[in-house]
């Protein structure tokens, strides 16, 4: 036991010794990597992978799997060698930084994460890990999807149960009276952070503008209150109060509405539609689709990619995110673009024609994104208030 | 000639004292038995020897070697200090055959196998239990256990046996039997005998010499006979004899180069011994074996016939004389009635004087009530 | 000096001395280095949420975990009171309830003329090997209806049209319902161990001074398995108190926390401070429980060690009402043994929730390819899955690996702690190995977590090592205390008698203790085993990614809605535990509901 341990300890301090030597050199190689072209990339990609290398890939979204094996099948010398693991986003930032450094065989290498705000608190602030983006792509994409760089885009959306003909609504305050009271299903947002992002983002200036807007719009008089500091606290009060938490995921939410009460609806992630059996779909209606929301009609957050700072492997991953970043990676064979709820960041691609979804460009005006500045600034007093509410 | 010496051995637990400053000496092809009533320190006496407990301070030597030495710091281990060991549980290991059982210890000896065969039925055949071979002990009598632990514990021919209350769980005619097998046993092997028991009697029916210990103290340490002829003190007398020795109150006149002259029981009493008497107090108890103590009409003692309890060989009959019970044996059935008036005597020349206070026998002798 | 260093030798020329040394300084770097690293997490700043939210250093002291978590807010009584004392209820309702069931299944099997005995007591023991949540999956699937939640059509409803109120599908009810069940076998054994044994005479005597069969029972029986029964009720209390998978099947539904719940929802928001103090306070609670329980059991310890020759039994012959009593218990058992089995194969299979009609039915989840279950967001069905078959893999070596070291440590621990009884040393090793079992798996999976995260750890983390780590402590307490039992049994005579031979340390061991002890060492070695496989609190915190585990796998399969793999690994998890207790029991003769029944 006492050999191993100092064996270990050892070994970790080695290990990490040459972390320390080799972290400029990832920083250097994802800068370097930046302006090479994909086949140079590959050419340095086979090299680390020959010297042992292995890119163990994280992701939230499961999509990410199919897209690695799309990958190695582009890039057959790297056949094997990215090792895709599914993490939960309520432990990517327990498990990240912890294993980040840590020197251990299975610890992540690259990671596709949603929930930006923690990304550059524990990520980047700390320099555990990188941001990369490739010069070619700069005029494609978004000068603020670059830095940290998004992948895809996932969007949140009002979806009801159809069954009693449409519920007609038009304006977001309408879901805080009492008649929807145990009829709108989300997912607890203490338990994931996007939707708690969501919430907090509605507390901005700006967003709490446009609620106070559609309070007028909806109640005829000008939103006031001494309660509450403004009128996102207080849509936020009345929705919360009528949340039912039965279902503790987004595709439980989906199925269950589809299969569950007439009138019931869901603030949920839209992609999860294909969760839902054949059967059941028609049951489900988009709000956005049918009308637009006064307010919003849901919220849309980013998946960032990032590089652990002491990968084996930085060029390899640079590869990969090229790859994720082209038509080739993000609507290859059954991967993200082929289904509703995901949005490349990349302008040239656009969903398929035959699938009932519009573009990013659409959504950018109908939905609520996050503001990494914001929700740092303003965590605490929107945590509690939310955290309180949630029970 | 393993010989084992004691010297100064002392054994605590925790604050507990099991074994004090004990000096004794085994000799060669002795069958010793430590005796004593429970937790004296008998058992503990007996581990320390075997080595399966470790002293607290002190020396012991097997066959002048010093098994262990506190001061030294040698402590050998049992296995290493040549021995037998049988318990009073026995200790058969359940999962075994009678076979496996006995031939353990020569497997541990590194014997090769025919060899070892020879011996478990030279054992088997000593002991009489060759048809048992292949039964586990769960499938034997108590007694066949017994016998199975015996020949376990004589495989490897040890020099010194120790036995921790070897026949306490028999019954008494098994007991019996096996006692004067134990006996044989000893003479057939040649090898030195140390035995716990705390029956007097087997004790005296066994040994050469009876060890006798109490509270961690040993109290006497002689041939059973003396023992039991000339007990070192009243502690002794009491433990060894069957019906107990009688203690009759005296109170001191004098004491002279071999007699002594006391008052007991409203008599004038002359005590004479063959050796100087040692210092005593004004209290004294005169011991007399029950043996000693004749019914005859004209004894000097005066009494009631408080029971008599005849055995068939002899009567144990219980007098009340004033205060004092007295307890005497009389050869055949006697049966007096109860409450009948009694003249009583003391005879023979192996009466004790003990000093009341101290407990000490002061001398040993013959006694003359005027 | 030559005295003492005499003195140090004779003391490490014995074995167990030695045993007790390496056991005590292991233990005491296993539990108070967690320990410690737990308390002085409770006084620091961590990186995240709360570095954002006080502004302060990383790593700096702070008492503001405590002043945000005691200030009688809503904020406090949110996090703290109320899953405190909802923890309290569920625990106590348990406890009662698992006695409850348990005791009255032992005496029916023990002591009356029921029929079937060995089926039920077999069948009975079933719902504890299997692990707990799947039993709350059960209760949701059977009862939930278009009247709560969602509105989702359970079993019960589509077959009998019955529907439960929200209180009966959801909360602290059916919490106390799925955990009482749960230990309810625990009780069982451990109350029917003690009726077994004893002494018939106690009861006959009674018999035959005219007392009646109920005044018997009142008056006898059940004073003297009293304290056996209080026993395991401190034990499902603490076991229901830090229930973590329970209460989130249950009780995420209607915002009913518990004190584990919490906790992890603490440290998940970021809130590890908070977390961390929740987590002390469990071990404080659980060590206070151990206190009242060896107080108890010490008092009346001469209760507790009846045995007795345990002739014939008399057994209270149930008459007329044997049959339907029969029958009762058989319905019972099997409906909270076989039926989740088949609920489970069933939920498998189709492919819309609550709707068992044929063309629903798909093979897919299990052995469905690329083409097939794309849909369902798996490359494939669960059999042809080779990231199930990995956590498979992992779960079972982690499994064995604990098993190995928990049994032999458990089984060496027993033996040093047997030979030098009494001494303080063998006290400490004792009650150190027995400690573990006070720290909710909650509780002990953050502090090492806590380890794993502080600086000089790191290695640590998200490797198998930690894991092994981590349940070979967490599981140690019954493997030491089973060892404890076992070599008690064993008159030191047996190994003396060895040593007088001249035999080695390791052939006493091997040849003489361990053979004798058989089958109960051996049940050391199997328990581990099962816990291993249906354990998921304990990991979920430190497994590197949840596909890593069978059981962290399928418990993010539940939770985030793949109810059909759920239910498919949950399947082959049952499955498996069946098949190692079988094997063990075919070539060993130990088992699980060994010592006990019909």
């Amino acid at each position: 036991m006492k050999r191993v341990l100092s064996v270990l300890v050892v070994l970790m301090l080695v290990l990490s010794v040459s972390a320390i030597a080799m972290a400029e050199t990832v920083e250097e190689a994802l800068q370097a990597a930046a302006s090479m072209s994909n086949e140079e990339l590959y050419e340095k990609a086979k090299e680390e992978i020959a010297a042992g290398g292995q890119v163990n890939f994280y992701s939230t979204t499961s999509f990410a799997e199919k897209a690695a094996s799309n990958f190695m099948n582009d890039y057959p010398e790297l056949n094997g060698k990215v090792v895709y693991a599914e993490i939960d986003d309520g432990e990517t930032y327990t498990i990240l930084p912890s294993t980040i450094g840590s020197g251990v065989k299975d610890a992540v290498d690259m990671a596709l994460i949603q929930n930006g705000p923690d990304l550059k608190t524990y990520l980047l602030d700390e320099g555990l890990s990188y941001s990369y983006f490739p010069e070619a792509m700069k005029d494609v994409v978004d000068e603020h999807n670059q830095e940290p760089p998004v992948i895809t885009f996932i969007n949140s959306l009002l979806i009801y149960h159809n069954g009693n003909g449409s519920i007609n609504l038009n304006n977001i305050w309408q879901l805080t009276e009492p008649e929807w009271n145990g009829k709108v299903f989300f997912k607890d947002p203490t338990k994931e952070t996007v939707n708690l992002n969501f919430l907090m983002m509605l507390t901005s200036p700006e967003w709490s503008d446009r609620l106070a807007k559609a309070y007028e719009d909806f109640y005829g008089t000008p939103f006031q209150s001494k309660e509450f500091k403004n009128a996102g606290y207080a849509w936020i009060d009345g929705f919360l109060k009528n949340v039912n938490y039965t279902y503790t995921s987004a595709s439980k939410i989906a199925t269950g509405i589809a299969s569950g009460n007439p009138g019931n609806l869901g603030l949920f992630v839209f992609s999860k539609l294909r969760k839902v059996d054949e059967a059941d779909r028609g049951n489900l209606t988009v709000v956005q689709f049918e009308n637009e929301v006064d307010g919003f009609s849901g919220f849309m957050y980013p998946v960032y990619a990032t590089v652990a700072y002491d990968t084996e492997c930085p060029y390899t991953c640079a590869l990969f995110i090229n790859y994720l970043l082209t038509e080739a990676g993000f609507g290859g064979e059954k991967s993200w673009n082929s289904n509703q709820g995901y949005y490349s960041p990349n302008k040239t691609i656009l969903k398929p024609e035959d699938l009932e979804d519009e573009p990013y460009e659409y959504w950018s005006t109908r939905l609520v994104f996050e503001d990494l500045d914001y929700i740092d600034e303003n965590y605490a007093d929107a945590y509690e208030f939310i955290a309180v509410r949630v029970g | 000639m393993p010989e084992i010496i004691l010297e100064n051995v002392t054994k605590r637990f925790e604050k507990f004292v099991a074994v004090e400053n004990l000096n004794m000496k085994i000799e060669d092809r002795g069958f010793v038995t430590l005796l004593g009533p429970s937790g004296c320190g008998k058992t503990t006496t007996l581990r320390m020897i075997a080595g399966l407990e470790t002293p607290t301070s002190g020396r012991i030597l097997i066959d002048d070697e010093p098994v262990f030495d506190s001061k030294k710091g040698v402590n050998l281990p049992p296995n290493k200090r040549d021995i037998g060991f049988l318990f009073q549980n026995y200790a058969l290991w359940p999962h075994m055959t009678v076979y496996d059982n006995i031939s353990f210890g020569l497997e541990m000896l590194k014997w090769d196998k025919a060899k070892i065969r020879k011996r478990v039925d030279e054992l088997l055949a000593l002991l009489r239990i060759e048809q048992f071979e292949k039964r586990y002990p769960a499938e034997l009598s108590g007694g066949q256990q017994q016998r199975v632990a015996i020949a376990r514990t004589l495989a490897p021919s040890p020099r010194v046996l120790f036995m921790d209350e070897p026949l306490s769980n028999l019954d008494a005619k098994l007991r019996q039997e096996m006692r004067a097998e134990l006996k044989r046993l000893h003479s057939d092997t040649n090898s030195t005998f140390v035995y716990v028991t705390h029956d007097q009697l087997e004790a005296m029916t066994l040994s050469t010499r009876v060890c006798l210990m109490d509270t961690g103290v040993l109290q006497q340490y002689d041939p059973p006979l003396t023992v039991y002829g000339k007990p070192a003190n009243k502690f002794v007398a009491s433990f060894v004899g069957n019906p107990t020795m009688n203690f009759i109150p005296a109170e001191l006149d004098q004491v002279g180069s071999k007699t002594v002259t006391f008052h007991m029981l409203g008599k004038k009493v002359t005590f004479t011994s063959d050796d100087q008497p040692e210092k005593c107090g004004k209290k004294l108890l005169l011991g007399v074996r029950p043996e000693f103590l004749p019914i005859h009409k004209d004894g000097p003692i005066e009494g009631k016939i408080y029971s008599t309890l005849p055995t068939g060989m002899e009567t144990t009959v219980q007098v009340k004389c004033g205060d004092t019970m007295m307890t005497g044996v009389v050869f055949g059935s006697v049966d007096f009635p109860i409450d009948s008036p009694v003249n009583l005597d003391i005879v023979g020349d192996s009466l004790v004087l003990f000093d009341a206070e101290t407990g000490k026998a002061v001398a040993y002798g013959r006694a003359e009530i005027e | 000096m030559t005295q003492l260093k005499y003195r140090i030798k004779a003391f490490f020329g014995k074995p167990s001395n030695i045993l007790l040394v390496v056991f005590l300084v292991t233990l005491v770097v296993l539990s108070l280095i967690p320990l410690i690293t737990m308390l002085s997490n409770m006084f620091t700043i961590h990186l995240g949420t709360e570095k954002k939210l006080y502004r302060m250093e990383v790593g700096s002291y702070t008492l503001k975990h405590f002043q945000r978590l005691f200030a009688g807010d809503d904020w406090s009584r949110v996090n703290f009171w109320t899953p405190l004392i909802n923890s309290f209820i569920v625990a106590c309702g348990s406890g009662v309830l698992g006695i409850v069931i348990g005791g009255t299944v032992a005496w029916f099997i023990t002591r009356s003329d029921l029929k079937c005995k060995s089926f039920i007591s077999s069948v009975f023991v079933f719902p504890y090997m299997m692990p707990a949540w799947t039993l709350a999956l059960f209760w949701t699937n059977m009862f939930q209806n278009s009247k709560v939640g969602g509105g989702n059509i359970g079993m019960v409803e589509s077959v009998f049209g019955i529907c439960m109120p929200e209180w009966f599908v959801y909360g602290i009810f059916p919490m106390i319902i799925v955990i009482g069940l749960h230990y309810s076998p625990f009780a069982y054994l451990l109350i029917g161990g003690i009726l077994k044994n004893m002494d018939a005479t106690l009861e006959e005597s009674a018999t035959i001074l005219k007392a009646s069969r109920w005044t018997i029972i009142k008056r006898i029986t059940v004073p003297i398995v009293l304290p056996a029964i209080l026993s395991t009720f401190l034990l499902i209390f603490s076991s229901g108190f830090s229930s973590y998978t329970v209460p989130v099947f249950l009780g995420s539904a209607v915002k009913m926390f518990t004190l584990s719940t919490k906790m992890r929802a603490l440290i998940q928001a970021g809130y590890q401070g908070q977390g961390y103090i929740i987590a002390f306070i469990s071990i404080v609670l659980g060590c206070l429980i151990l206190g009242i329980n060896q107080w108890f059991t010490g008092k009346r310890k001469s209760f507790t060690t009846v045995t007795g020759k345990s002739g014939q039994v008399s057994l209270v012959k149930l008459r007329g009402a044997n049959w339907p009593l029969s029958v009762i218990m058989i319905i019972f058992t099997v409906f909270f043994a076989i039926v989740p089995l088949v609920s489970f194969a069933l939920e498998s299979i189709i492919k819309q929730p609550g709707n068992y009609a044929l063309s629903n039915m798909t093979l897919d989840f299990w052995v469905g390819t690329e083409g097939s279950t794309y849909e369902t967001g798996m490359i494939s069905g669960i059999l042809l899955n080779p990231t199930m078959w990995s956590a498979l893999g992992r779960q079972v070596l982690l499994a064995l690996v604990v098993a190995m070291i928990v049994g032999t440590s458990g089984m060496l621990i027993g033996y040093a702690c047997v030979q030098r009884r009494g001494t303080k040393l063998s006290q400490a090793v004792e009650s150190l190995a027995f400690f573990p079992y006070l720290m909710p798996a909650m509780s002990f999976g953050t502090i090492y977590l806590a380890v794993a995260t502080s600086q000089n750890f790191k290695f640590l983390y998200g490797t198998f090592a930690i894991l092994v780590l981590v349940a070979s402590v967490k599981f140690l307490p019954f493997a030491s205390r089973s060892g404890v039992n076992s070599m008690l049994q064993i008159a030191p005579e047996i190994e003396e008698s060895a040593i007088i031979f001249g035999t080695p340390w390791v052939t006493r061991m091997t040849r003489i203790l361990f053979p004798i002890q058989k089958s109960s060492i051996l049940s050391g070695y199997l328990l581990p085993v099962m816990s291993v496989m249906r354990e998921v609190a304990l990991f979920t915190l430190l497994v590197p990614y949840a596909r890593y585990l069978l059981t962290t796998m399928l418990f993010s399969f539940n939770e985030t809605g793949y109810s059909q793999y759920g239910s498919a690994v949950t399947l082959l998890i049952i499955v498996v535990i069946i098949i190692i207790n079988n094997l063990t029991n075919k070539l060993t003769g130990a088992s699980f509901d060994k010592g006990i029944g019909g």
